[in-house]
């Protein structure tokens, strides 16, 4: 049986292979990059995998903070789980054309952003396909006004790639700075994510932090970038913080007794249980902001055609602007009964008819049912669509479904 | 995962011990449960499943070292009673957070008897992977092929042998 089939965990793009098997955890890992928190991985009893060629936790074992993966999700649903985001790219763009130049690259209307928000875009390519998906926030820092952006592990090489390119054509007065390999990049995820920050750092008062804002902090003498944000659908922090300090913060963090650290195989279940994309599965060259359901994420000020263009826009805003019926597929929540319905599964009508591909699945710790998403023709993506998602020839009926599977938590201030 | 662990050339024909070829004294030792001894009943395919064999009944499942690897079983895959398997077939799937994967049998046979209560909980696998956990039983046709499994230090073994 050790022909193993699949991977659930969403990583196909990269190789995910375990490194854990007795004794070589060091070796099989040594030619990946590592976080600046790697031997804390270790120390916590962190299984190590190659996830976008870095040294990983899937998850923790053998020591009074790990979990197993279900358990994992649990405590993040109930507690708080801090995961090692390090490995994603952080972007600082500055100059007086960085707007210009990062709305000509992305959906976002950053121009109307307010300072220090967030807002979850993406980067299309010429024919309004995902390049990626990203964060963009509106701060400031010592250097002064700036964008934050953080983009995909998996795509950053091909990202910055592209950006180069495109700076290249544009001109103008725009720097881009990468922090990588060189600062640490956490995220506290949970519902008691917020009692933990506002333990840690009495003087700022996080009941008024909405969720998607972000601002310059310091905890116990460390300067850190707080973002309310995350990608488990719970409330919870994403913190930016210089390599200096980044074991420090690390350790400030984990050793909360609410904290448990969580790895990559809780993160997949949580975002898929909060509907939310997993580039390269759910999004990806082929698939645009309107077949994702991320119509959203082109902003209001974004969608006057001609208006302020960017990358694909001739596609994606007259997409947005007919809706889904100018598309001939969208991305569903599906919930199935029987096997699990995982990436590649065949969806079909109970007619037999194929009408679509599961791109993400698995058993929802907390539904305790299987929970996939996948894209379906339209007008079979209408919610209530009695279906069959085909797993080992085993015809399972299943329903196109609402996402999220789980409420999401986001917190809103008063 | 487990497909990066390389397959050794190793020596694996190693007999069952005398006792477990006897039904009278297997019987006896099945009352006292001893595990060491039940243990040494086990024999083991390199795809890493356990296989018991009682006369022409053949017990299956898949190794405590499997489980541990795949983690928390989600899914378990099993076929009908009645289906007919030729060595080196696959049988069915499991399933873990992380991972699915096939499980073959080295004995070709008739599928008499599948663990249904795997289909309600399956990390029965995770907590007792070869006694409850266990996932079919198979009337074999030919019983020759039992011989040339791992006996559980000669599985052992290449499971410490292939982690290098």
């Amino acid at each position: 049986m050790l022909v193993v089939r699949s991977k659930m965990l969403g990583f196909a793009t990269n190789t995910f292979r375990t490194a854990r098997t007795v004794g070589i955890r060091f070796a099989s890992t040594s030619n990946l990059k590592k976080t600046l928190i790697y031997d804390e991985h270790i120390k916590l009893g962190g299984q190590m995998v190659d996830f976008a060629d870095w040294a990983m936790p899937v998850q923790y074992k053998d020591h009074p903070k790990a979990d197993s993966i279900i358990n994992s999700v649990k405590h993040v649903r109930t507690k708080t789980g801090l995961f090692d985001v390090s490995h994603m790219c952080s972007l600082r763009w500055r100059g007086k054309d960085a707007i210009a130049f990062l709305e000509s690259v992305t959906v976002a209307d950053i121009e109307n952003l307010a300072m220090g928000k967030g807002t979850l875009s993406v980067i299309p390519n010429e024919n309004g396909g995902i390049i990626d998906d990203t964060m963009i926030t509106k701060t400031s820092d010592e250097k002064g006004d700036h964008i934050y952006q953080v983009i995909n592990a998996g795509c950053a090489v091909k990202d910055l790639e592209f950006f180069k390119q495109k700076l290249g054509k544009f001109g103008g007065d725009v720097s881009m700075e990468v922090q990588w390999e060189d600062r640490g990049l956490y995220a506290l995820q949970g519902p008691e994510a917020v009692k933990v920050m506002q333990r840690l750092i009495p003087v700022y008062d996080f009941k008024y932090m909405n969720f998607g804002d972000a601002q310059n902090m310091v905890m116990d003498g460390m300067q850190i970038f707080v973002a309310r944000c995350g990608y488990t659908g719970e409330d919870g922090f994403e913190i930016f913080v210089p390599g200096e300090n980044a074991v420090k913060l690390w350790r400030k963090l984990i050793d909360q007794p609410e904290v448990h650290p969580a790895g990559l195989g809780a993160r997949d279940t949580l975002r898929l249980e909060a509907g939310l994309c997993l580039y390269g599965h759910d999004i990806d060259d082929t698939t645009t902001p309107t077949m994702a359901g991320l119509s959203w994420t082109v902003g209001k000020g974004r969608r006057e055609p001609g208006a302020r263009p960017f990358t694909g826009s001739d596609t994606i805003l007259k997409q947005v602007a007919e809706g889904p019926k100018s598309v001939p597929k969208m991305r569903v929540g599906i919930m199935s009964t029987g096997a699990p319905a995982r990436e590649g599964a065949e969806i079909s009508l109970p007619s037999g008819e194929v009408v679509g591909k599961v791109t993400s699945g698995a058993v929802s710790p907390i539904l305790k049912q299987n929970i996939a998403m996948g894209y379906i023709n339209r007008p079979h993506n209408k919610t209530g669509t009695e279906v069959v998602v085909t797993v080992r020839g085993k015809s399972n009926p299943g329903t196109v479904v609402k996402m999220p599977f789980v409420p999401t938590q986001y917190y809103k201030a008063p | 995962m487990l497909q990066s662990l390389p397959v050794l050339a190793r020596s694996i024909g190693r007999r069952a011990p005398a006792f477990a070829r006897s039904v009278a004294v297997r019987q006896q030792f099945r009352c006292f449960s001893v595990s060491s001894l039940k243990a040494a009943e086990l024999k083991y395919t390199k795809s890493h499943e356990w296989v018991k064999l009682d006369n022409k009944t053949a017990t299956l499942g898949i190794s405590a070292h499997a489980q541990e690897e795949l983690g928390e079983i989600v899914y378990v895959d099993l076929p009908e009673v009645g289906s007919e398997y030729k060595a080196g077939d696959s049988f069915g799937a499991v399933e873990s957070v992380k991972a699915a994967a096939d499980v073959y049998s080295p004995l070709a046979g008739k599928v008499i008897g599948v663990n249904d209560t795997l289909s309600s909980e399956p990390s029965l696998v995770n907590s007792s992977p070869t006694d409850k956990g266990w996932m079919i039983k198979i009337e074999v046709g030919d019983s020759a092929p039992f011989k040339d499994l791992m006996d559980q230090k000669a599985y052992d073994e290449y499971v410490k042998e292939s982690a290098h």
